[in-house]
């Protein structure tokens, strides 16, 4: 130890020793501590709700019944049930092909397909059942398409919500898509299996799990969406819409609980199935396929284009047509182009003030949430904390993403309201919708961080250890820089998804708090489409806006870490 | 002179399997020892336990004097070495090195040149500012052990440290890593499943089986007196057979028949008789000797520098008996249906208990 002073080491050792244990049990408790709160605590206070009369009583299934009792009832179950299973279907059928062409055959400009496709996603779910009514509408251009029928109702419902979903199912597709093995098609072809064979017996189940699993995230998005059915839904009455109902329209908050029940149900069931398919896949997956190598195939090329081609002309022709409606001055009867709309929107100052109150919710969520993501990714992957603390941790991650944006928000309001509830002081305030919306998209960039993470050796921690370095100090200077990059891309998803959102925060939000994609629902509701697509198109534009920004700020960060560059 | 690292009687359960169970030993200040033992013996657990990234449930680890079994890794005084590296990725490889020097106290200057030193020591002042990617493994280990030594702890550990590397590359950082563990004078405990890399380096051979310590002593004493046939097949190739009877001057393996000599204990049950295939005589050999028996030869296989054969004695319950010898001794290879002499000089000879395992002792 020549370098070392032995009388400052001890002295080192002694504070470390002090603040080791007390950091290692402190932070991760005081995490799950915010989790429980923020998650665990409002669908408890909602699955009481649903039990308790309005004086409190306990009641036990009273609610229930008497919701059943409700007349139209079994007509919006049918609803929600057969719209989000119609739509289930025509979005993976949808979404397969698209993810083929981009993985499985050689089409042209795949990087342009493959961005135009993820559009929707940036935008509120309320834009494209806009560009559907400028269609397909009553005064629509392309209203004798639909045969005498009429675009608000299911058709409608089911087309926008195809359109909002097809993304994510073509992103959970291509995943599975991505990682086929060029040895099973080599053997199909010594076997002399015929293309359709070697499909069905090849293709198909090497990612079949990731149809299971795209079906069911897109089946609980559409079954538990609020914003699509209320813009183009017309008498047509869903589970989600009639929440809204039971809680805004009637105060009949125990109801209100229990249409949350039934919402949650079918998306822990999808839950349930999904995470069983995974396990299954983790059995089947080798580690050591060969990455598919693609053939010539014009047949299969041509048919892949065309079809690309059709659907990115719709995903465009149907944003296209809302931005189109949104610069014309009257529809459809004065067509001067103009920012008119835009004007009278924001000339009102309680909607110009939904528009900084987005940009300070989504900003707010992306950096708080960016925080305690990279917190609790960090504590689960590296293991430097104590084990059962950080698998209480991963447990509570996991449970947004299988709870519905409508039945957080309405146990949100059932736990914050409760005047007995020392927690009570925010209620009414940004923070609460802050902490609702971190909650409802925690999980997925919860696992985007700890991805990044285990993709580091944990023996790293072990040496760091041996050098006498904290699990903190570790943190700071290694695995920083090492989750840096994913840490820009979590903030971009937060934000995004923080600006778009409309079912977690529509039950929280007052006049002084009300959000500009809250605010597109309202103008719908209150027939100003003009104003409405406006507003809904500038929440896209503020989107694409800071998707670039993500974009740059990752490539400027990747750029100074030159050992992320391999030998050349 | 006091051992610098003392084990006593540790044992380590996860749930109900016990993984260390009771292990004892001392090592010496400045002495290579490696523990040796199949995957899964708890060797590594052993190691783990040593460094303080597990806690032992039994048992007392003292290091230079010191009862350090309740440690922290933090507070215990040893380098490691990895199979993986676990090189910062994000760190040059003499910020590799300097990483635990930051946390000293050291003027900027020192560290420096102590980074330097070490960086010369290991043959990589060339490559201080490059990162752990753009380095072969081989280089990569070398920053791994610099990085251990940059603290000048007391303990050495090494974790299967040259498994993740070619062939030609094992060897030679083998020597590089001996060499520079002689000259640093650290006291090193390497953990390893290669048998000729514990025989090449150590000055002392633990071998484990199923958490339990099976056999201790150096290179030569575990290779030619092994305790027990486990050891004895695990450290090289054995042939052994299972002995039937004995009496005052025989001892009877089925058709083999070998004076008692100087074997004076056998085990009551499980005994076996052992030649390594590389101490049988055949041929001229072993006909000079005059306890020559006659063998057919099943099957020949030539490996280069080796020829090995599998040879049969007696009739169809006779037993088979593998030889290997070098190829410069023999000019003409046998073919498979030769007569040939064999026989098993008697100082070769190990009559040895059957293994703990009989199992994993088949594997090897």
């Amino acid at each position: 130890m020549s370098l070392t002073e032995p009388r400052s080491e001890t002295l080192r050792f002694r504070l470390s020793s002090l603040a080791g244990p007390l950091s290692r049990q402190l932070l991760p408790l005081g995490l799950i501590a915010l989790l429980l709160v923020s998650i665990i605590a409002p669908i408890l206070a909602l699955l009481l709700k649903s039990l308790l009369n309005r004086e409190g009583g306990f009641v036990g299934l009273a609610n229930f019944a008497r919701y059943i009792g409700e007349p139209g009832l079994s007509i919006a179950i049918w609803n929600s049930v057969s719209l989000s299973a119609l739509s289930t279907v025509l979005t993976i059928a949808i979404a397969f092909p698209y993810a083929f062409a981009l993985h499985r055959s050689a089409i042209p400009f795949k990087g342009l397909f493959r961005v135009i496709m993820l559009v929707p996603l940036l935008a509120p779910s309320m834009l494209p059942a806009f560009g559907m009514i400028y269609l397909f509408g009553n005064q629509g251009v392309l209203k004798s398409w639909l045969m005498g029928n009429s675009i608000y109702g299911p058709i409608g419902i089911v087309t926008a919500s195809v359109f909002h979903a097809l993304p994510h199912a073509i992103l959970i597709l291509s995943a599975g898509l991505a990682s086929g093995d060029q040895r099973l098609y080599e053997a199909a072809r010594a076997l002399k299996a015929s293309w359709f064979r070697t499909f069905v017996n090849v293709t198909l189940p090497s990612c079949q799990y990731a149809i299971i699993s795209a079906a069911c995230v897109v089946f609980v998005s559409v079954f538990t969406d609020f914003g699509i059915p209320t813009v183009i839904g017309g008498s047509t009455n869903v589970l989600a819409t009639d929440i809204y109902k039971q809680v805004i329209g009637r105060f009949d908050f125990e109801l209100g609980a229990v249409v949350g029940v039934m919402l949650l149900t079918p998306a822990l069931v999808a839950y349930g199935i999904d995470v069983l398919a995974r396990r299954n896949q983790r059995a089947t997956f080798s580690g050591r396929s060969v990455p598919v190598v693609l053939g010539q195939n014009r047949m299969r090329d041509g048919l892949c284009t065309l079809l690309v081609v059709m659907v990115t002309c719709a995903i465009l022709g149907i944003i296209g047509m809302a931005i189109f409606g949104s610069l014309v001055r009257f529809w459809p009867y004065n067509l001067t182009l103009g920012l008119h709309n835009y004007e009278k929107a924001l000339s009102d100052p309680d909607e110009l003030r939904t528009i900084f109150n987005s940009l300070l919710l989504a900003s707010s969520v992306a950096v708080a949430g960016t925080c305690l993501v990279a917190t609790s990714g960090w504590m689960v992957s590296r293991k430097g904390f104590s084990g059962g603390l950080t698998q209480v941790m991963q447990a509570l991650a996991m449970v947004p993403v299988a709870v519905p944006g409508l039945v957080l928000g309405l146990g949100y309001v059932f736990f914050f309201n409760n005047p007995a509830n020392p927690l009570h002081i925010l209620q009414g305030g940004m923070t609460l919708l802050v902490l609702c919306t971190i909650a409802h998209f925690y999980t997925v960039p919860h696992l985007m961080a700890v991805g990044a993470l285990v993709k580091l050796d944990r023996e790293v921690d072990l040496a760091a250890q041996a050098l006498r370095s904290s699990p903190v100090a570790t943190g700071r200077r290694i695995h920083a820089a090492v989750l840096g990059p994913t840490l820009v891309d979590i903030a971009g998803y937060l934000f995004v998804n923080a600006m778009t959102t409309v079912s977690a925060l529509m039950f929280l939000f007052n006049a002084q708090t009300r959000v500009a994609a809250i605010a597109v629902v309202n103008m719908a509701e209150g027939s100003r489409f003009g104003q409405a697509t406006a507003l809904a198109v500038m929440v896209m534009v503020i989107c694409l806006a800071a998707t670039a920004l993500q974009i740059l700020v990752r490539n400027v960060i990747i750029r100074r870490q030159p050992w992320r560059r391999q030998a050349g | 002179m006091a051992p610098f690292l003392s084990v006593k009687d540790l044992s380590k359960r996860f749930g109900a399997t016990t993984v260390v169970d009771q292990v004892s030993f001392d090592v010496a200040k400045a002495e290579f020892v490696c523990v040796l033992g199949p995957s899964g013996c708890g060797k590594t657990t052993l190691l783990r336990l040593i460094a303080g990234f597990e806690q032992a449930q039994t048992g007392s680890i003292t290091m230079a004097g010191e009862n350090v079994t309740r440690h922290r890794p933090e507070e215990r005084d040893f380098g490691i070495v990895f199979q993986s590296y676990a090189l910062f990725p994000n760190r040059t490889v003499a910020g590799n090195v300097g990483f635990g020097l930051d946390a000293t106290g050291a003027r900027v200057a020192q560290q420096r040149a102590r980074v330097a030193e070490l960086l010369a020591l290991v043959g990589l002042s060339d490559h201080a500012a490059k990162y752990p990617a753009q380095l072969s493994g081989g280089q990569q280990q070398r920053v791994a052990l610099a990085r251990a030594l940059a603290l000048s702890p007391g303990l050495l550990l090494l974790d299967e440290p040259l498994s993740a590397l070619d062939a030609n590359v094992r060897a030679r950082l083998r020597l590089e890593l001996l060499a520079l563990q002689r000259r640093v004078g650290v006291t090193a405990l390497m953990v390893t499943h290669d048998q000729q890399e514990a025989l090449a380096v150590a000055d002392r051979i633990i071998v484990m089986n199923r958490g339990r310590i099976v056999q201790c002593g150096t290179p030569q004493q575990v290779f030619e007196t092994p305790a027990d046939l486990f050891v004895a097949r695990f450290m090289g190739e054995m042939n052994a057979f299972r002995i039937s009877s004995v009496n005052e001057t025989q001892i009877c393996a089925g058709p083999l028949r070998i004076g008692r000599g100087a074997h004076a204990a056998i085990p009551a049950t499980g005994a076996h008789l052992c030649i390594r295939p590389s101490a049988v005589l055949i041929g001229p050999e072993a006909e000079a000797s005059g306890q020559a028996l006659q063998a057919q030869v099943w099957s020949v296989l030539y490996l280069g520098d080796t020829v090995r054969l599998t040879l049969h004695v007696g009739d169809a319950d006779g037993v088979a008996i593998d030889v290997e010898v070098p190829s410069v001794r023999l000019p003409v290879l046998p073919r498979t249906g030769d007569e040939l002499a064999v026989s098993f000089p008697p100082e070769q000879i190990r009559i040895l208990a059957e293994s703990r395992d009989q199992h994993l002792g088949d594997g090897v």
